[in-house]
């Protein structure tokens, strides 16, 4: 077909803007996401204390939601704390984390690794249902390095354009983030002193439930998560490298948890012993608060069965602190 | 439908919020909704007298381009992607 050569150069001139729009649109969409991110306090996820994470880190813990809530640093002044636990996550993502912010700690510390019941078994977290959602949050905090299954297209959606890939609603991002985020922080002043006890023991064991299901196969054989075995003894590592004092805590549960979890799943409990028994040889310390009497029927040290409130987590610290940090 | 289509109506501004609340529209969808409905008002009325698309071009092109611009970036912003749902903070 045949194309004058003012045709052509209106077809080139055509493309010329369209290009120059795209440019103009991609930098619009880049700065209106900077504006976003800026703006947006929603911080349900946990993860903006990492953007002024301290220096010189003495004392430190990790753990899920159990290490999240269940360690309190707000009285502690002497040294610089950080509690990087976040919800839902695996000890092999504590150790990507540990790695990653490594530098911030200092010399001599002290780092509480959280141990839960159920955290040594089950397959790999990627076959689990929310596997995507929960580590849509580590693109915020860690390199791709240390990101499970990284998708450089997720990277882009996430950090530099979330108007095209995190926001659904902006405005109703912008309104109601902060409001959205602090449910979550509101939580930890909770206690159950008024919940009554049916409530509790279906609280318990639907609990005990979701935290056990898959790490026992049909055959009720028990697997290990090698990765988060691997994890845990790659994080002691790290801590004798900086010659930072590691000490290994379950936190503690509120009795109908652990009764319910001890009579449900008592081969899950005894390979976890067991393990903890196997890892004395490291020499590392164990602190067990799983059934610890000054938490084990106090109502009002809990927000949930599981879950130390700010009370609790308070009183545990001042424990810790007497033993590992004074 | 007939008889309950005035239910509320002594409090006119709780009946026009709560018959939206009802149809699943929320008060920042229902911001958002507003400001789309003026902007085909405004270019409605205006197209009555004149034409629209002839004013954009005959506008300094700085201005015009930015109007270019800006109706995509809306579209951008406030069209829905289908992100992953929220992050599932009660299930620890």
């Amino acid at each position: 077909m045949f194309i004058s050569s003012s045709e052509r150069n209106e077809i080139i001139l055509f493309l010329k803007k369209a290009g120059l729009l795209f440019l103009m649109c991609v930098a619009g969409l880049y700065l209106l996401g900077a504006g976003y991110k800026k703006l947006d306090r929603n911080d349900y996820d946990c993860v903006k204390k990492f953007e002024t994470i301290p220096n010189q880190i003495a004392v430190s813990n990790f753990g899920s939601s159990h290490g999240l809530y269940g360690f309190c640093y707000d009285d502690r002044t002497e040294y610089v704390c950080f509690n990087f636990g976040l919800v839902s996550q695996s000890l092999d993502y504590d150790f990507r984390i540990l790695k990653q912010y490594e530098s911030c700690l200092a010399e001599h510390g002290v780092m509480f690794l959280t141990v839960s019941w159920f955290s040594l078994f089950g397959p790999d977290e990627r076959e689990k249902e929310d596997f995507l959602s929960l580590n849509r949050r580590y693109y915020k905090i860690l390199d791709a390095s240390n990101i499970k299954d990284f998708s450089f297209r997720y990277k882009l959606l996430v950090d530099v354009f979330p108007i095209l890939g995190v926001a659904d609603n902006v405005i109703y991002d912008l309104a109601t983030g902060e409001e959205r985020g602090r449910i979550v922080k509101d939580m930890w002043d909770w206690d159950m002193t008024d919940a009554s006890l049916k409530e509790i023991e279906t609280d318990a064991k639907e609990t005990c439930q979701r935290h056990m299901e898959n790490k026992v196969d049909a055959k009720g054989k028990i697997t290990f998560n090698q990765a988060n075995v691997d994890a845990l003894y790659g994080m002691i590592e790290i801590c004798r490298k900086k010659n930072i004092t590691p000490v290994l805590i379950t936190t503690p549960y509120l009795k109908e948890y652990a009764e319910e979890a001890g009579a449900a799943y008592p081969q899950i409990l005894d390979a976890f012993y067991a393990f903890m028994e196997q890892m004395k040889e490291t020499g590392v310390a164990y602190e067990d608060f799983s059934r610890d009497l000054r938490f084990f029927e106090d109502r009002s040290l809990f927000f949930s069965v599981d879950h130390l409130n700010k009370k609790g987590a308070l009183k545990l610290t001042e424990i810790l602190w007497e033993a590992y940090v004074k | 439908m007939m008889e309950h289509m005035l239910y509320g109506i002594s409090d006119p501004i709780a009946w026009i919020f709560s018959g939206i609340a009802d149809m699943g529209i929320d008060r920042y969808t229902l911001f958002t909704l507003c400001i789309f409905t003026l902007l085909l008002w405004i270019y409605d009325y205006v197209s009555l007298s004149k034409n629209v698309l002839q004013m954009l071009s005959d506008v300094p092109i700085v201005l015009r381009w930015m109007a270019y611009l800006g109706f995509l970036l809306l579209i951008c912003v406030f069209s829905q992607k289908g992100v992953a749902a929220e992050f599932v903070y009660f299930q620890f």
